[in-house]
Formats: structure tokens, C-alpha cells, sequence
């Protein structure tokens, strides 16, 4: 999968251009927003990115932009707050509205990577989950019936023979269906089909 | 005739019935010692002599009952007779009572030795009809025997045609509550200007601080990509990178100078008690006497006086209240029938409203947005500091100062301050 992408609103052309620069430079895909209207106007479709905003906007606060922003698209997009006036009710209030980081001005852009590099691992590692279950789920709807219910039975943690005497078939018949089961979910281990069988939450 | 003379000397003394009983002596007396040539006569000469009588002894009453009058009046004011020379001839107990002295130790005493300002230089301007002259501090000033000195006015007259020797009267106004009232007046306004100029100057750091960030920020951004780039092109770049690791820890230092300015004018948190918005409001009326007095802008203030008990710094509330009215008084002065309008109100559970409206010409709605940020200002000569001190005071109240238009057809400027429940005011 494809890193995310950093937006940057900030109404100072210098601070957008000089941190979009700065992350570029790094190999990290950014765009910038001059403000938080121009963002909501049109919003990116990206599901995961990390949003880098200031606080004190003409038009809209950060604090109004930062409460949308959860509304809009939750965790896929954690927000680090970059602002001139930090005291200590406002990164309360910051904090309690969800946001990752919050990084006083003037900055060592050291800080700014190591913030914006944590929040693009957490998108990547919650992607890559995400991703393992979506996979999981399309294998697992590839399932007949009869092979659906062996397949939970199986990470109930049933033996060969109680599925036998709970289906109804004879003990050699559910062998081929775990055989298949296992061949479809692309398991290699029963320890791994009932991992698979977690991340999709069937248990 | 002589008995005319009695008569007259018992209505000087005595009252009304005791006079009539001395022109029917005077009469019967008249009667038996004088001969008349005829009965006609006799009547003639008895009706004039009681006509006569009566009308001088009434002359009498009324003469001894005015100067009576005068007497009582004078005796209750503080008043103080001079003859030419400034000596004191008269002194009422009230004026005494100023002075510190008893009457009888006053008389005959030069009157400048109790208020020295009052010197024979002005003695001569009061006698040769000119007006008075207040000295500096504008009012004279009495230096008592005990040390204490009191703010006096006086009033001076001169005698013309004189009742010799007295020359000159002195009416005299003690002046020591007006200038309590003064006093306190003076003390709320070196308050409100000092917390101005601290909360002004904290506003301004935090403008600077943040105006200056940003390009701070900016180059030390670009100094740190332009790092990376000549970290790449090896060896050759290490002493230029290391240049450019100095530029940067330099501006991080001057980020740094800042955020400690700041922390040092920062005003901090507000200190908050209960307190009725009444009578904060009703601290600034002389305040407000005084701008409507220099800008004749009427304004009305309409605020409601129970269920005002809020939580609040009161200096700051009055100082933000102090703001909005003078910003509303400069938007409508010099135009016709300006008015402003601070009003009050406690809205159920949701606290005290306080509003300052104007008939001004308003805000202009692309200025809505930004009329809050300092260093703005529609005004020649602001600052554009006042609402951005009013609005960080009303924040720091956990309030939002709300702007908007007014029914009077100017601007509007709301907060809501929290109310102090029932429960905690008993």
C-alpha cells in the first residue's frame, strides 16, 4: 500500500510552502490549504491522512476546523496542531477533541517530522490491519455453505469428529471440507485460520 | 410725641400684643395730661396718634423679625466678616468649626493666618471689586492648628457702601467630601488605565509573538530542508550544513526570547470572585459622566440590578465594559443624536448578559470577521488593540464576546458572564 498524505492548512504562504518543502524533501507526500474553508470546500477523498493545522485563522478557527475534521473522517485522519499561543486549558481542550500532537511555534522541524512520521506509521500499521481483514473477509465469502459452517466450527475449536456427529457426515467428508477450508483461506496452519477468523471478528 | 419714642422701643424689644398694651398706655396716658380745645380734637388727635404708632411699631417687628431671620441663617453657614485690613470681625460657628478655632480666639486675627493662600494681595483684589482667583490645587486651602488642612471654597463680597468697619464677607465651602469623591474617581481610573496598559501591553507581546513566529518558523523550516538537501551531496556540503545548523538554532533562540517576553507581560489568569455587575457598572458612571461631558454622546444605561451575582475579575470586567462604550461612543460622535446603550440582563440559567449598542454607522460585513484581531482597526488613530483586550478578557471569562448589529441601526457587542447560583450566595 501507498503512504498517506500530509495536508497542510495555514493562512502564512511561508510556513505552508517552507513545511511543504521540508516534507517533500523527506519524501513525504503533502499538499496546502491556505485556509480552513478552502479545505472543507474540497475536501480530499483520501481515507487516511495526517492533517498539520494552525490554530488561530481568519474565517474559521482551527478548533471549529479540528471539530469537522472528527466528524468528517474520525481517526483515518489525526491531526497535529501547530500554533503560536499554547497554554495549558487549550491543549486540554486540544487534546480531549482528539488531536495527536501539538507543537508550539517556533519549532525544531526535527519535532515536526518526528510528529508527522509517528502519525503516518499509525495510519500505515491501522492500514495494513485493515487491509489484512478486508482479505481475509473476501477469502472467507468465497466459502460454500458446507464449508462456512466447518470453517466455524473449526476456530470453535471442535475436533474432526464432533463436526463429523454435528453435521451429520461422516468424519472423512469433513477432512476434504477442512482441506479446502484451509486451501481457500490460504491457511497454513489451523493456528492461522483461527487468526484469521479474529481479525475478521467472526468469533 | 415723646411717647412715640416708647412705644417705638417696645416694639423694637418686645413682641406684638406688648406693643399694642404700650400705645393704649400711651393713649389713656395722653388723655389725662394734655388738654384738648375740643372732643373732635381729642379723637382726631388719638386716631392719628395710634395710627402712627401702629405702623411704626409694625416697621419695628419686621426690622428686629429680618435681622432675627438673617441672624438665624448666617449663624448656621460658615460666613466670615473682614474689616480693610483682613482682620477678622465676625466669624460664624460653622466657619470656626472649619477653621479649628473657637470664635472668640479667631476675632481680631488676620484671616490669612488661617488660610494663607488668602493674602493681602487678594485681600486688595476683593476690595477693589475684582473677581477671585482660585490658587493651583483649585480650591483654598485652611491649615488648622491641629496640622490638618481642608479644601475650602470661598465666596467673597464686598460691602460698598459699608456698614463700617466691615469690609469684606466670606462665604466659605468645605470641599473635603467633593474631593473624597474626587479621590476615589481619580483611584478607579489609575486602576482601569494601568490594567489598559498592562493588558494593551500583553496583547501587543502576543501579536508580536505571534507575528513573529510565523516567519521565524517559516525560515527555520526552510533552513532545515535546505540541510537535507546538502546532507545528500556528501562530504562537500558538511560545512554549509553546519552553517545552516547555526542560522537555526539561532532563530530558535529568538522564538525562544519571545515565548519568555511574553510569559513575563502575560497577565494571567484573572482573579475571579462574585461580584454583582450593578454595581461594577455602577463605578464607572463618573467615567462615563466624564465621556459624555468631552464627546456629548448621550449614554443610557439600562441594567438590570437583581439576580447579578456573577463570577468574575471585576477590574477586567470593568475595564472590557470601559472599552466596548468608548469604542461605541467613537463610532457615533460627531453625529447627530449619538447614542450608546449599556444594558444588562441575567438570562435564566445561562448567566448575566451584558450589551453596548450604538446608532452608528455599524461594521461593515466584510469586517465582521477580522474586527476582532489585533492590530486592526477601522479608527485613524488606533491601535487596534481595544477589542482584541476586550475579547481576550471576555475569553478568559470562559465567555464569547459575540458582535453583531444593533436595533439602533449601529454595531453590537454581547458577553455572558456565569452566574453565581442562589445556593452559593447564601
Amino acid at each position: 500500500m501507498t503512504q498517506s498524505s500530509v495536508f497542510i492548512i495555514d493562512d502564512d504562504p511561508a510556513m505552508r510552502d517552507s513545511l511543504l518543502m521540508l516534507l517533500r524533501g523527506e519524501g513525504i507526500r503533502a499538499r496546502g490549504f491556505a485556509s480552513a474553508i478552502q479545505f472543507l470546500d474540497a475536501v480530499p477523498e483520501e481515507k487516511t491522512a495526517c492533517v498539520i493545522t494552525d490554530l488561530r485563522m481568519p474565517q474559521m478557527e482551527g478548533t471549529e476546523l479540528i471539530r469537522q475534521l472528527t466528524a468528517l473522517r474520525g481517526p483515518g485522519w489525526p491531526v497535529i496542531v501547530i500554533t503560536g499561543h499554547a497554554d495549558v486549558p487549550l491543549a486540554v481542550q486540544l487534546m480531549k477533541a482528539g488531536v495527536v500532537d501539538f507543537i508550539e511555534k517556533p519549532f525544531d522541524p526535527n519535532r515536526i517530522l518526528e510528529a508527522v512520521r509517528g502519525c503516518l506509521s499509525t495510519l500505515e500499521r491501522q492500514g495494513a490491519e485493515s487491509e489484512a481483514r478486508e482479505e481475509a473477509a473476501s477469502r472467507l465469502a468465497t466459502l460454500t455453505p458446507r464449508e462456512r459452517q466447518v470453517f466455524d466450527a473449526l476456530i470453535d475449536g471442535k475436533s474432526n469428529k464432533e463436526i463429523a456427529l454435528m453435521l451429520d457426515i461422516s468424519p472423512r467428508t469433513v477432512e476434504i471440507f477442512r482441506a479446502k477450508v484451509m486451501q481457500k483461506m490460504q491457511a497454513q496452519s489451523l493456528s492461522m485460520l483461527v487468526r484469521l477468523g479474529l481479525s475478521v471478528g467472526e468469533v | 410725641m415723646p411717647l412715640l419714642g416708647a412705644v417705638m422701643a417696645t416694639a423694637l424689644l418686645a413682641n406684638r400684643p406688648a406693643t399694642f398694651l404700650a400705645i393704649g398706655l400711651a393713649v389713656v396716658t395722653d388723655l389725662f395730661m394734655t388738654t384738648r380745645s375740643s372732643v373732635m380734637a381729642l379723637a382726631a388727635d388719638t386716631i392719628l396718634f395710634v395710627v402712627v404708632a401702629s405702623v411704626m411699631a409694625e416697621v419695628c417687628h419686621r426690622l428686629t423679625s429680618r435681622t432675627a431671620l438673617l441672624h438665624s441663617i448666617l449663624t448656621s453657614v460658615p460666613v466670615v466678616t473682614l474689616d480693610g485690613e483682613g482682620r477678622i470681625l465676625r466669624i460664624t460657628a460653622p466657619a470656626a468649626d472649619l477653621i479649628g478655632v473657637a470664635p472668640e480666639d479667631a476675632l481680631a486675627r488676620p484671616f490669612s493666618l488661617f488660610a494663607p493662600d488668602f493674602d493681602k494681595a487678594t485681600l486688595s483684589v476683593v476690595t477693589s471689586g475684582g473677581v477671585l482667583t482660585l490658587p493651583a490645587p483649585g480650591y483654598w486651602l485652611v491649615r488648622r492648628p491641629d496640622g490638618e488642612m481642608i479644601p475650602l471654597t470661598i465666596h467673597a463680597s464686598l460691602l460698598s457702601r459699608s456698614v463700617d468697619p466691615e469690609r469684606v464677607v466670606l462665604s466659605l465651602g468645605d470641599q473635603r467630601q467633593a474631593l473624597a469623591a474626587h479621590d476615589r474617581m481619580r483611584d478607579l481610573m489609575d486602576q482601569l488605565s494601568r490594567r489598559w496598559r498592562l493588558n494593551s501591553m500583553g496583547e501587543m507581546a502576543a501579536t508580536l509573538a505571534h507575528e513573529l513566529n510565523q516567519p521565524l518558523t517559516a525560515a527555520t523550516v526552510y533552513l532545515h530542508a535546505g540541510q537535507t538537501d546538502i546532507a545528500r551531496a556528501g562530504p562537500i556540503g558538511d560545512s554549509a550544513g553546519r552553517a545552516l545548523d547555526l542560522a537555526k538554532t539561532q532563530l530558535l533562540r529568538a522564538g525562544d526570547i519571545i515565548r519568555r517576553m511574553r510569559e513575563l507581560i502575560a497577565t494571567g489568569a484573572p482573579e475571579m470572585a462574585e461580584e454583582r455587575v450593578s454595581s461594577m457598572i455602577e463605578d464607572l458612571r463618573p467615567l462615563f459622566d466624564l465621556i459624555h461631558q468631552d464627546t456629548g454622546v448621550t449614554i443610557s444605561i439600562d441594567v438590570q440590578s437583581f439576580e447579578d451575582h456573577v463570577l468574575a475579575d471585576r477590574i477586567q470586567v470593568q475595564q472590557a465594559i470601559a472599552n466596548l462604550v468608548r469604542n461605541a461612543v467613537d463610532a457615533v460622535t460627531g453625529r447627530d443624536s449619538g447614542l450608546v446603550r449599556l444594558a444588562g440582563h441575567s438570562l435564566p440559567d445561562m448567566g448575566y448578559e451584558i450589551l453596548v449598542e450604538d446608532n452608528g454607522p455599524g461594521i461593515p460585513e466584510d469586517q465582521m470577521d477580522r474586527i476582532l484581531q489585533p492590530m486592526m482597526t477601522t479608527k485613524a488613530g488606533g491601535m487596534g488593540l481595544g477589542l482584541s483586550v476586550t475579547r481576550s478578557i471576555v475569553e478568559s471569562h470562559d465567555a464569547i464576546l459575540v458582535v453583531g448589529r444593533s436595533s439602533l441601526g449601529g454595531a453590537a457587542f454581547s458577553f455572558r458572564l456565569s452566574p453565581v447560583s442562589e445556593l452559593e450566595v447564601a
